[in-house]
């Protein structure tokens, strides 16, 4: 059953089948070549009852805040801000585009919105004062990551619904290593700079009042974030009741910036319609093949695989994520996450690894797959945005974030408290 | 086949699009109904200790109705991943094949999800099912609107699979329908 399952995933979407398609596909395969019982009439039952959540309800709405807080226009302010405080550094704007994406993952559950949004924002900058392309377009594709691990995360609600762990417990788990991942970045730039001041650029003094009113157009993100992870912790609120205080709060802050157009509403509400019906297909097929899986009895397969090759349970956790790193380099990250979630996680929650734990470090090795070629889709966001120039130079700027990230991944390993700490200790 | 069924395909179509994009719309104004509610719900809860109970459950109908009733459009302005790596550097007779086998795919889980969903609603309707809860929501009624989006989506599939057919005639040797390939736009991001 696991070949059938490895080969069959390949073959169809190499063969560029939706996702979506080759889910429900390989579900009713294991229906047809595995179990005893019919399990393809529960496809109209598991579309419904799957679909029929209010918990899921929180992506579309966190989808529309994201689209909307772009649309405000204040990440440019933001952006401003943030280059008055850190372009002392060594590196310059580098670390404005980090700490924006920084904060702007605060308030949107995408990585692909981070990066597109940095992007339009950072890359004349780039032009304007001569810096070295290279590092500056890798601070933002691997900056823009950040979105799935700083909470809110569309990925973590799929993590949590599939594998049926807490989501506020995910989302304040990812808050210690996604504000640390951010300060390797920052110091990892700062040293690549310090080393060869040309991958740089120049570096500003501003004036402190400058700085600190400047400071008014953080609030807004600041705001909008305590607000949404606030009134989940103190219990006011589920995440999908959060996510729609957000929404309204996001349609306060684009009336504020003068961006509450009826266009703009139209083409936010256009894009959360096709990016929610595109996940929702992905998670419901893979409900379907959870469910299939679990009847066809994939959990005695999977021990039989564990003794026949008798692997410790760090050589398992090993095998995993080296497989993440392999799968991450072709196939786009939702995907990844639903095809590899229904396999791995019985085996490692089977041998003892938490849940929550394990979550966090899947988002890093997604954060990882969103930025390795051939199919990276952040590097691929970044290029977008500077037609006719070569993309070798974001592949090779991104290289020293993705040492980073997998030293991150080595840290979250070896001290399984960085993620742990925060949600053990708030309850 | 003729230039007449052709250009009937084409206007069939736009047709769809435009009624999906329409569609899109409403499910775009009921989202926002929904959000206004249920901040408002969490608001007078936390204020005046009362809830209404009906958001959360109709909440839940709307993203299955959502789920449903959003696939047309998606597909239409091609918002379904897929994954390019292959396709991008095969022939075009090959992608055209690829697109084909892609939106057959489509066609075949969409009538499979309208065809086991069936018994869903005519459960519904001949037990009379009303909804676990203080509403006693007939089960019919978002039952019904949720089986109609995939019946929708497995029509628009098949208009798509007739264009997927249409595009290896002679007529369309030289380019590919823009509707099915999986080609990768970022504009559209």
């Amino acid at each position: 059953m696991l070949i059938y399952l490895s080969i069959t995933i390949l073959v169809l979407l190499l063969l560029s089948i939706p996702v979506g398609a080759t889910l429900v596909l390989l579900g009713i395969g294991v229906d047809i070549f595995f179990s005893p019982f019919p399990l393809t009439k529960a496809l109209g039952q598991t579309f419904w009852s799957a679909a029929n959540s209010f918990l899921l309800l929180s992506i579309p709405l966190f989808v529309l805040m994201g689209q909307l807080i772009v649309k405000s226009g204040v990440a440019a302010k933001a952006y401003q801000t943030l280059d008055y405080w850190l372009s002392w550094l060594p590196g310059g704007l580098l670390h404005s585009n980090i700490v924006t994406s920084t904060f702007f993952s605060a308030t949107s559950g995408s990585s692909v919105a981070t990066a597109a949004t940095i992007s339009t924002v950072a890359l004349p900058q780039q032009k304007a004062l001569k810096y070295d392309p290279r590092l500056f377009l890798g601070t933002i594709a691997a900056g823009g990551t950040l979105g799935i691990l700083i909470p809110p995360s569309i990925n973590l609600i799929v993590y949590g619904f599939l594998t049926e762990t807490s989501i506020p417990k995910l989302f304040v788990a990812g808050l210690i290593p996604g504000l640390l991942l951010a300060l390797l970045f920052v110091v990892a730039s700062a040293i690549l700079c310090m080393i060869k001041p040309e991958l740089g650029g120049p570096s500003n003094k501003t004036s402190w009042s400058v700085k600190f009113r400047s400071l008014v157009h953080l609030l807004p993100l600041l705001f909008l974030f305590a607000m949404i992870i606030g009134s989940i912790y103190l219990g006011w609120a589920t995440p999908t009741e959060s996510a729609s205080i957000g929404v309204v709060a996001a349609l306060l802050l684009a009336a504020a910036y003068r961006q509450l157009t009826l266009k703009n509403l139209l083409s936010a509400l256009d894009e959360t319609i096709k990016t929610t019906s595109m996940i929702m297909l992905i998670i419901l097929a893979a409900s379907f093949l959870n469910f299939t899986l679990s009847a066809g009895g994939i959990s005695r397969y999977l021990t039989d695989f564990i003794t026949a090759f008798n692997l410790s349970d760090f050589q398992l956790l090993l095998l995993v994520l080296f497989i993440f790193v392999m799968l991450g380099f072709f196939i786009e990250t939702l995907s990844l996450m639903v095809i590899t979630i229904p396999i791995v996680t019985p085996l490692l929650f089977g041998v003892g690894y938490d849940p929550i734990w394990f979550g966090i470090v899947m988002i890093i090795f997604v954060e990882l797959a969103l930025i390795t070629p051939p199919v990276g889709l952040n590097l691929y966001i970044v290029q977008a945005n500077r037609p006719g120039e070569p993309f070798s130079d974001v592949l090779v700027g991104v290289i020293p974030y993705i040492i980073v990230m997998l030293l991150m991944a080595a840290l979250l390993v070896a001290f399984p408290q960085i993620a742990l700490w925060l949600p053990d200790n708030i309850q | 086949m003729s230039t007449a069924i052709s250009r009937l395909l084409d206007r069939l179509t736009e047709l769809a699009r435009t009624i999906s994009r329409v569609i899109a719309w409403l499910l775009g104004a009921m989202l926002l109904a929904t959000i206004l509610l249920i901040a408002v719900e969490v608001v007078t809860r936390k204020l005046f200790g009362h809830s209404f109970r009906f958001v959360h459950e109709y909440s839940g109908y709307l993203l299955a109705i959502f789920s449903a009733w959003g696939l047309a459009h998606t597909l239409l302005e091609r918002a379904h991943i897929r994954i390019d790596i292959l396709y991008n550097t095969a022939s075009l007779t090959l992608q055209r094949c690829m697109d084909l086998l892609s939106i057959v795919s489509m066609a075949v889980i969409a009538l499979l999800i309208a065809f086991y969903g069936y018994p869903l609603l005519e459960r519904s309707i001949t037990n009379g099912s009303l909804s676990n809860t203080t509403m006693s929501t007939p089960m019919w009624i978002p039952h019904l609107i949720w089986l109609s989006g995939y019946v929708w989506f497995s029509l628009v599939t098949l208009l798509l699979v007739l264009r997927g057919l249409r595009s290896f005639l002679p007529a369309y040797r030289d380019k590919k329908d823009p509707l099915l390939t999986a080609e990768f736009h970022a504009e559209q991001l």
